[in-house]
């Protein structure tokens, strides 16, 4: 029995010292943050002719394209892919908005399974990042890999349906690429909502975009950095619904069993550690996401223990 | 064991509180509701703008009688000087003297560490300090944080604009494109002269870096020749291409041998990024021709006749 108590203890030492060293890290992370965004304000050209073209797939309100569109870094695009066919209301929406015209492709022999229909930019100076890719719509990897084919940067940021662009996003990332002593092939953000950005070379040299591309980039050529670039504005009450299953599943068991076999301080150090990792959350949630939301920080949580037994898949939300 | 539970509860509770005050303070920031230093801030913004206005009168009347007070002159000073090009700062040099403010923030320097002494550094290089300034910072110009020692070594050309060569000369560490991009915003500020020539001729790669980084902001293309000597004898392959994407982004042309001949030393990666840079810039397909080989080139003109299609293009109508 008190080897047990030895070992519930133990666990829950670990759990307070893994969110205490996240906490620090994450605080670290956004105190530079803050002490780095007004500096790059100031810059006015690309870092080290880091170029970054965001592919988005899903995307297709003029609200949410006016969030990408909102980065003043110099050598940014956004490619927007829709299937004119599946979405026709949309795809004229942003047409007759942004003023876009056809323009020449090319067949893409790098990426095969791009297979673009037509290729539309914008006739008005102010919208000339805007770049909007017509191809039938089969998985959202397809379309990314369409995007990457019209992408005239090299470095590939994918962009879901729920994502939106945290302020200095692309700053953030072309500091962190341009940096980096080596050459990236991949950067990843391990905030709560994670996010890579890739190498375009390496997106075709690895045939295009999958839920295995991650797992195939040496993790040696992987930058990661604790700031986040994107927050997801997804179901909250799905989210809820999930986050609350998913600690009453993990507590109410624990709780149980210590109550049954150990005495109340216990119990109470399992409450203690419980509260800490919320408030933990609450703060990472608050500093790094302008959504703010702990519970999808708490199931970023859940996510994160499973990658322990299971190498994490690359998905767009 | 009770002991270890207890002992375990207690950290538990206090990180927990400690947390939720963090997540506090975050908000707030977070919902932009400003503090009583960032009302303060905001006071002294004023007063600064009215003296850098009427050429430095009033200057002698700022006046910040406790810590909270010079910390919020000190970032009012720092904003005026963000957002105004060529400012005389000397003007302030009464309001500086008056208040210790150069004296306050090499304290508070010494006290702090990691961004936050990044941030007193950068905030001293906007406060118009003495020369001897520059001798007491210049040992932060070897801090292991990067972002110290960038924010020293701003701060210590700042304080000393004639030496901020030699300063730079002697960092010991090479400077990454974002530190040059923040030097460069010392001298659009007016800070610190634009003698690009002595910086392209020299031997040290920081300065080799920055000479270039003045010639793309400023659009130099007089540095032609410089550019191409660069190219032809540095034995840094880093700078041979910061050099290369410099003529490209002048516009320049890039078909001499020398250049040839290095651009031929770059992996196939690189040459693709190149060529790419260079269809983005505007070179033609003859131009990309003469630098690349034939498939490479065949890869510029799919490009070329993808990106560089002729826009008619409105003015703006949103």
């Amino acid at each position: 029995m008190q080897t047990a108590q030895y070992v519930i203890l133990s666990i829950l030492a670990v759990a307070l010292a893994a969110a205490a060293v996240r906490v620090v890290r994450i605080s670290r992370a956004m105190r530079r943050r803050r002490f780095l965004a007004p500096e790059t304000a100031g810059c006015c050209e690309s870092l080290g002719f880091v170029g970054i073209s965001a592919v988005c797939s899903g995307v297709n309100s003029i609200e949410h394209i006016e969030n990408l569109l909102g980065s003043e870094y110099d050598r940014y695009e956004l490619i927007v892919v829709l299937d004119a066919e599946r979405r026709p209301d949309d795809f004229r929406n942003i047409m007759t908005h942004y003023g876009m015209i056809r323009v020449n492709t090319a067949e893409s022999d790098e990426l095969p399974s791009a297979r673009i229909r037509a290729l539309y930019r914008s006739r008005r100076r102010n919208y000339r990042r805007l770049v909007l890719v017509d191809r039938a719509y089969a998985t959202p990897y397809e379309d990314l890999d369409a995007g990457a084919a019209a992408a005239s940067y090299d470095y590939i940021l994918p962009i879901g349906p729920s994502d939106y662009l945290v302020p200095d996003a692309v700053e953030t990332a072309a500091i962190a690429i341009s940096d980096s002593p080596r050459h990236v092939e991949a950067l990843r953000s391990a905030a709560d909502a994670p996010c890579a950005i890739f190498h375009r070379e390496t997106v075709i040299a690895l045939d295009g975009f999958s839920p295995r591309i991650m797992r195939r980039i040496p993790s040696r050529s992987v930058t990661r950095i604790r700031t986040p670039l994107v927050f997801r504005i997804g179901n909250l009450r799905r989210t809820r619904i999930k986050a609350w299953s998913a600690i009453f599943l993990l507590l109410a068991p624990l709780f149980t069993i210590e109550a049954l076999l150990f005495d109340e301080t216990i119990v109470a150090a399992t409450a203690a550690t419980a509260a800490a990792l919320f408030a933990a959350a609450r703060y990472t949630a608050t500093a790094t996401s302008p959504d703010g939301c702990s519970l999808k920080t708490i199931l970023c949580y859940f996510s994160r223990m499973k990658e322990f037994f299971r190498p994490q898949k690359f998905t767009i939300s | 064991m009770n002991t270890a539970a207890l002992i375990l509860t207690a950290l538990a509770a206090t990180f927990a509180i400690a947390c939720l005050a963090a997540a506090a303070v975050a908000k707030r920031r977070k919902d932009n509701i400003p503090s009583s230093r960032e009302r303060l801030r905001e006071a002294y913004l004023h007063r600064i703008i009215r003296a850098l206005d009427s050429g430095g009168r009033g200057a002698g009347k700022i006046e910040a009688d406790t810590p909270r007070r010079r910390m919020a002159l000190a970032e009012a000073m720092h904003l005026a000087m963000r957002h105004t090009y060529g400012s005389d700062t000397s003007v302030l040099q009464e309001a500086v003297d008056r208040n210790s403010l150069d004296r306050f923030l090499l304290r508070r320097i010494r006290l702090s560490r990691g961004s936050r002494r990044a941030y007193l550094l950068t905030l001293i290089s906007s406060v118009p300090s003495h020369r001897d300034m520059a001798s007491l910072l210049v040992r932060y110009t070897r801090s292991r944080n990067r972002d110290v020692r960038v924010s020293a070594l701003m701060a210590v050309m700042a304080a000393n604009p004639s030496m901020a060569v030699r300063a730079l000369a002697a960092y010991p560490y090479p400077l990454a494109p974002f530190d040059t991009a923040r030097i460069i915003g010392l001298l659009r500020r007016g800070l610190l002269p634009i003698a690009f020539e002595p910086l392209l001729t020299n031997a040290n790669r920081n300065l080799r870096m920055l000479g270039m980084a003045i010639v793309r902001n400023f659009g130099i293309e007089s540095a032609d020749k410089s550019l191409g000597n660069i190219i032809a004898s540095d034995p840094d392959p880093q700078t041979v291409r910061e050099a290369v994407y410099t003529l490209a982004s002048l516009g320049r042309p890039l078909g001499r041998a020398k250049i040839r001949e290095r651009v031929a030393d770059f992996t196939p990666r690189e040459r693709k990024e190149l060529c790419r840079f260079l269809t983005l810039a505007g070179y033609s397909t003859r131009a990309i021709r003469a630098l690349l080989s034939e498939e490479e080139s065949r890869y510029a003109e799919e490009l070329i006749n993808s990106h560089k299609r002729d826009l008619v293009c409105k003015q703006h109508s949103t």
